[in-house]
């Protein structure tokens, strides 16, 4: 029983950044109806010029800070620069050119830092944590940040006119320029808060898995497995998504189909929703007349 | 008499009247001048940390050409980019050996790599030497008379070593193996397999991970629950440092053993935490370059005179960058002992006949040598443990 409490408990942890990292996700499609698959290498990257910036003798949390911003102005940049192009192209033509941006943040990680395996301190500190038993500190911190990102983007998106203008622009983009909404910056800027979370969840895995530059290579995965389980238009069904694919990874794999197994479960998942629930589990269905 | 039968007279003539007549023979990529050698590398990729291997053998030979050459011969090491994709490696061989026509392939990385060009090489019968994988499929005389193993340490072998030594430490030990999810991790395992049978260990559980997983903490706590006294880590350093930290992090303190493949201090134990990481057994084969006893010896500045000319980018203490080292002499060894008759068959049987093998920066009294019925370099590897800093030595080399 221990056992399963345990397997659970460390379930959550892992999948709370999975959660985090689907959250970027599906920021990205939602504006766009596009999935960005250098989100995982973006994050690294920014994880990178966390260390760096800690290397500098900068305070952990202050190079916590500078790297979210960093995420968050580059991400900004790359829509400007190179998404912006491709907006209006084919899906496939969009995936290319993500897959394109993937390889080259991936090789300029490795070229500027280096391909050994690096320890990332964490932000909560060493050691397990007084507050919940079998957890670490870190796995404690991983869950409650992701609960308020996710608080903070409900406030952003609900709350406030800015957050209101970008689900305008989501929803219609069209009949939202017409009504004076700046669509392209909006768009701009949904690439930068994407961003910025996908580097939260980089300075969350770093810890755990330590830091080289194809570290969200798997948790990218997981990622995906866990947006299109929640609903790919749904920042909270990513959250629920990413902690259910956590805890299913690990109960799974220790109980019903063994480790070996556990990557294609996560891929098997993937093609079961697509085939049985497109929308999701809190996804809107979408029908399109034509 | 036929004109065969004159040159055939001839040439005994001249090889009669001793090396100053005899006439040097050539293979491909051989000449008077230069000798040409192909090789692969991850120079990109998910594996491009083990390209200072690549890196450090084209310096030692860098210097060996800036001192004279190999009896008097240049040489060209053609080293390119696999990107750690066997079908890249196949493509590469293939350009290496019919375009720019190398004498022979030296010190390919990866199990997977090797695998993938090994018939080919074995068909056109070009020399496929020092492989930079370990394992002890690289030693088939029968299969593959053209492929000669190199300086990395079978896994296998390894698995067996630590077994015997959990035996004889805790003679009932009850043994969890975590290990990576291919053939490096299997052999491994079969090797712990072989070393217990007879006696009264046993393996509580093996479970085995991907090397894409993001965490291996499930199976950790897994393995926990079988109430395990030993814990064996099989697999690349980013698992490796996980495990160790997350058995901590549960309060389990077995004995623990981790393959050579993840015993580089700097990439598995100092993210996992030394202090936490103190007592790991691993097995060492090679010099460890931050001991302050070896770098008083002449091996050691010879070592640090190569990098500081012509790699001062390498890190001296990365096992990597000594372990091209000691491949990149091996190779001058086979070219030096070759002599002028620089044929793909006379590469083959000098590389197979070695009965003293240079490799400056190997432990002493780790055995080796080849054998046209054993083509296993490396015969004997050396336990240490980890003591917080830095590893010591402990018990006799152990031969296979």
């Amino acid at each position: 029983m221990q056992q399963v409490i345990q397997l659970t408990l460390s379930g959550i942890a892992i999948g709370s950044i999975y959660a985090c990292l689907a959250v970027a996700l599906v920021l990205i499609y939602k504006t766009t109806h596009h999935v960005n698959f250098a989100q995982g290498e973006m994050a690294t990257f920014s994880a990178y010029v966390a260390l760096f910036a800690v290397g500098l003798g900068l305070p952990l949390w202050l190079a916590a800070v500078v790297a979210v911003l960093f995420a968050f102005v580059s991400g900004m940049v790359i829509e400007r620069v190179v998404i912006r192009r491709f907006h209006s192209a084919s899906a496939t033509t969009f995936v290319v050119a993500c897959i394109a941006l993937f390889i080259g943040i991936n090789s300029l990680s490795g070229w500027i830092f280096g391909h050994d395996l690096k320890a990332f301190p964490s932000i909560f500190g060493a050691g397990t944590s007084s507050v919940v038993p079998f957890l670490s500190a870190h796995e404690v911190g991983s869950i409650v940040t992701v609960v308020v990102i996710a608080g903070l983007l409900y406030l952003f998106l609900s709350h406030t006119s800015l957050g209101l203008a970008m689900r305008a622009t989501a929803d219609n983009p069209v009949s939202a320029r017409l009504s004076g909404v700046p669509v392209d910056w909006l768009l701009t800027l949904g690439w930068g808060i994407a961003a910025a979370v996908g580097a939260v969840a980089a300075l969350l895995v770093a810890p755990i898995v330590f830091l080289d530059p194809n570290m969200m290579i798997g948790v990218l995965i997981y990622a995906f497995a866990a947006a299109l389980l929640g609903g790919l238009d749904s920042p909270w069904g990513a959250i629920v998504g990413g902690i259910l694919i956590g805890v299913i990874e690990n109960l799974a794999g220790a109980y019903v189909v063994g480790n070996d197994m556990k990557l294609s479960l996560a891929l098997l998942i993937i093609v079961a929703v697509l085939m049985l629930l497109p929308q999701g589990l809190l996804g809107r269905k979408t029908a399109t007349r034509v | 008499m036929t004109i065969k039968n004159t040159l055939g007279a001839l040439a005994m003539l001249a090889m009669a009247a001793g090396p100053a007549l005899a006439q040097a023979q050539y293979g491909p990529g051989a000449s008077d001048t230069e000798i040409r050698i192909g090789n692969t590398m991850p120079y990109s990729g998910p594996a491009s940390v083990f390209a200072v291997n690549g890196r450090m053998i084209a310096a030692v030979i860098a210097r060996a050409n800036a001192e004279g050459g190999i009896n008097g011969r240049q040489i060209n090491f053609i080293s390119y980019d696999d990107a750690y994709n066997p079908a890249r490696t196949m493509e590469q061989t293939r350009r290496l050996v019919e375009r720019d026509e190398v004498l022979f392939i030296a010190a390919p990385v990866g199990s997977a790599h090797n695998i993938a060009i090994q018939r080919y090489l074995n068909q056109r019968e070009v020399p496929h030497l020092l492989l930079l994988a370990g394992g002890t499929r690289w030693n088939d005389p029968q299969t593959y008379p053209w492929t000669v193993s190199g300086l990395l340490s079978p896994y296998g072998l390894e698995g067996y070593a630590f077994a015997q030594n959990a035996v004889a430490e805790n003679p009932t030990a009850s043994i969890a193996v975590l290990y990576q999810n291919d053939d490096l991790g299997r052999e491994y395992l079969e090797g712990v397999e072989r070393g217990i049978e007879g006696t009264g260990a046993t393996i509580a559980s093996a479970l085995s991970f991907e090397v894409v997983d993001p965490s291996v903490d499930g199976q950790i706590v897994s393995l926990q629950a079988t109430g395990a006294d030993t814990l064996m880590l099989f697999g690349v350093p980013r698992a490796v440092a996980q495990a160790i930290r997350k058995a901590a992090d549960l309060g389990w303190t077995p004995a623990r053993y981790m393959g050579s493949v993840a015993s580089v201090i700097q990439t598995s134990l100092v993210p996992a935490g030394v202090e936490i990481s103190t007592g790991i057994i691993t097995s060492a084969t090679q010099q460890d370059a931050s001991d302050e006893a070896f770098q008083q010896t002449q091996a050691y500045r010879d070592y640090m005179d190569t990098i500081e000319g012509y790699y001062p980018d390498a890190e001296p203490t990365n096992g990597s960058v000594i372990s091209g080292y000691n491949t990149g002499h091996v190779l001058l060894q086979i070219l030096r002992e070759a002599g002028d008759t620089l044929t793909r068959q006379n590469i083959l049987d000098v590389a197979r006949n070695l009965s003293t093998v240079n490799a400056p920066l190997m432990l002493p009294g780790i055995p080796l040598a080849t054998s046209p019925d054993n083509y296993q370099m490396i015969r004997g590897i050396q336990l240490e443990r980890f003591n917080g800093q830095s590893y010591d030595l402990f018990g006799d080399v152990v031969e296979f």
